[in-house]
């Protein structure tokens, strides 16, 4: 099944897109950024029905990209489920740059970076955020059905994912598949959760004593 | 983007000339001070003081290109700040080295943390890591190296962003209190490191709290500095021989005319120098 590299697929994507409008929006002082900030916030509650079935209007054959031919593929899935991840990693990723003390970003511009060096240390100073951001990410294109089933159309062998899968095992009856099913699904969630977990860990360990002498905003998620 | 990737490190040998034109800067809706005038010679040295609160904090951020100017204009060399872009602009803040008040450090080792702006530059790692060993070294951070910065005490991370300055062997010396959490033993050295520099013919900008302090580099350096004063709001400035004057005058006259007022009278409201 191509669940694991559509979902994979998803998570990068939107970490590619997500992270750079999160850094520039957790930085930025511009007027209406606050505005800007509560729209992605609250694309966080997109439902996954309306944004399968906007991309289903833009990709079916009389749609504005219904040239590609991308509907009924994997790739639409991917598509799909990227629009999902993007708010959450960008979400997350301004919460975790907006956090960082004022005196290290003034430190970091006044250390004379290139626009490439200052998104990356940005970045790298966040990545406890960010990661998390991004494994949320993960967790929602996984557990997502509805816009796979609009988009890929749970095609065998085609565009079936587990999610979609289920939901034809529960219509036919065959409950004993489905929870096969639900359990593989349920494992992959447990050990991206256990990822988390364990990379904060680490995190704090590394930090030593110093997490411990920053504010509790810090360890949000731990 | 990838041009500004590639620049070497060219900076100039000379310091720039740094100048602030009837500058202002607002914060939050009220004026923090107006009307400043500076020109900063190429090693020249400006101390500054005022009580807290006056806007010495952000006075460096204009001059230095961190901030603009809410009216007026901040200019280095021949070019104002808010004109230089990309590649240009990238030239001129590397030759600023840029000690905070509150220390801003990486998440990362202290070495690392020193190391940083000189990977920036392109040098290459190991010497990168050698010319950051030999900076914690001059301010006695050397033991803890390998330790995350973040972990460290206030004066230890006050340091560490003095040897972060200093590795980049920067022209300007941009210095916020720098002492503020040091033993006087301590002070001492890293003002002699200044000295040494300003020496050398780099330029030096101090907010300082302490006048013997700036005495003390001035002596080590043999500068001839320059006091910016930011007082309810104004800027006035004062060259240190006609300060030592004026304090000695004040004296002269004061016991003149105490002597002439005899032991009854007691002046109300008068100057006091130390204010």
């Amino acid at each position: 099944m191509l669940t694991a590299e559509v979902t994979i697929g998803a998570t990068l994507l939107g970490s590619v897109v997500g992270i750079p409008i999160g850094t520039a929006l957790g930085l930025s002082r511009l007027r209406g950024r606050g505005l800007v900030r509560a729209v992605v916030y609250s694309l966080y509650a997109l439902p996954p029905v309306v944004a399968g079935l906007v991309l289903y209007l833009i990709l079916r054959r009389e749609g504005a990209l219904g040239a590609l031919g991308l509907l009924f593929t994997p790739w639409a899935i991917l598509l799909g489920e990227t629009m999902l991840t993007i708010p959450l990693i960008a979400g997350l990723t301004i919460a975790a740059i907006a956090e960082l003390p004022s005196e290290l970003v003034e430190a970091i511009d006044a250390a004379g970076p290139t626009p490439r060096q200052r998104f990356l240390t940005l970045i790298s100073q966040a990545r406890f955020g960010i990661l998390s951001g991004v494994l949320v990410g993960y967790g929602r294109s996984l557990a997502e059905v509805a816009a796979a089933l609009i988009l890929g159309g749970n095609i065998r062998g085609e565009t079936r994912t587990i999610g979609t899968a289920i939901l034809q095992e529960v219509n036919r009856g065959d409950f004993d598949f489905a929870l096969v099913l639900a359990g593989i699904l349920i494992a992959q969630a447990l050990a991206t959760a256990f990822l988390l977990y364990r990379l904060q860990r680490a995190e704090r360990v590394a930090a030593g004593r110093a997490l411990a002498q920053r504010p509790a905003s810090d360890q949000v998620g731990g | 983007m990838g041009e500004v990737e590639s620049i070497p490190d060219e900076r100039p040998a000379r310091p720039p000339e740094l100048r602030l034109s009837d500058a202002g800067a607002k914060i939050g809706g009220t004026w923090l001070f107006r009307h400043v005038h500076l020109g900063i010679p190429p090693g020249g040295l400006l101390a500054v003081v005022g009580p807290s609160g006056s806007g010495k904090t952000t006075f460096l951020r204009l001059l230095i290109g961190l901030l603009e100017p809410s009216e007026g204009s901040a200019h280095v060399d021949t070019q104002e700040w808010a004109s230089l872009k990309g590649a240009e602009r990238l030239r001129m803040r590397r030759t600023f080295g840029y000690v905070q008040q509150q220390p801003g450090l990486l998440h990362t080792t202290l070495l690392e943390n020193v190391a940083m702006p000189l990977r920036w530059r392109g040098m290459p790692r190991e010497a990168a890591m050698d010319a950051a060993r030999e900076s914690l070294d001059a301010v006695g951070l050397s033991d803890l190296a390998s330790r995350n910065a973040l972990g460290l005490s206030g004066g230890e991370r006050q340091r560490a962003v003095f040897a972060r300055a200093i590795a980049a062997q920067p022209t300007v010396l941009v210095l916020d209190e720098f002492t503020n959490h040091q033993d006087p033993d301590r002070a001492e050295h890293l003002e002699l490191i200044v000295a040494e520099r300003i020496a050398q013919g780099a330029s030096g900008i101090i907010v300082a709290h302490d006048l013997g302090q700036v005495d003390r580099i001035r002596r080590a350096s043999g500068a001839d500095p320059i006091l910016g004063i930011l007082l309810a709001g104004r800027w006035i400035t004062v060259r240190w021989e006609d300060l030592s004057r004026s304090f000695e005058e004040e004296q002269l006259a004061g016991s003149f005319l105490r002597r002439l007022a005899g032991p009854n009278v007691v002046p109300s409201g008068g100057l006091d120098p130390h204010s």
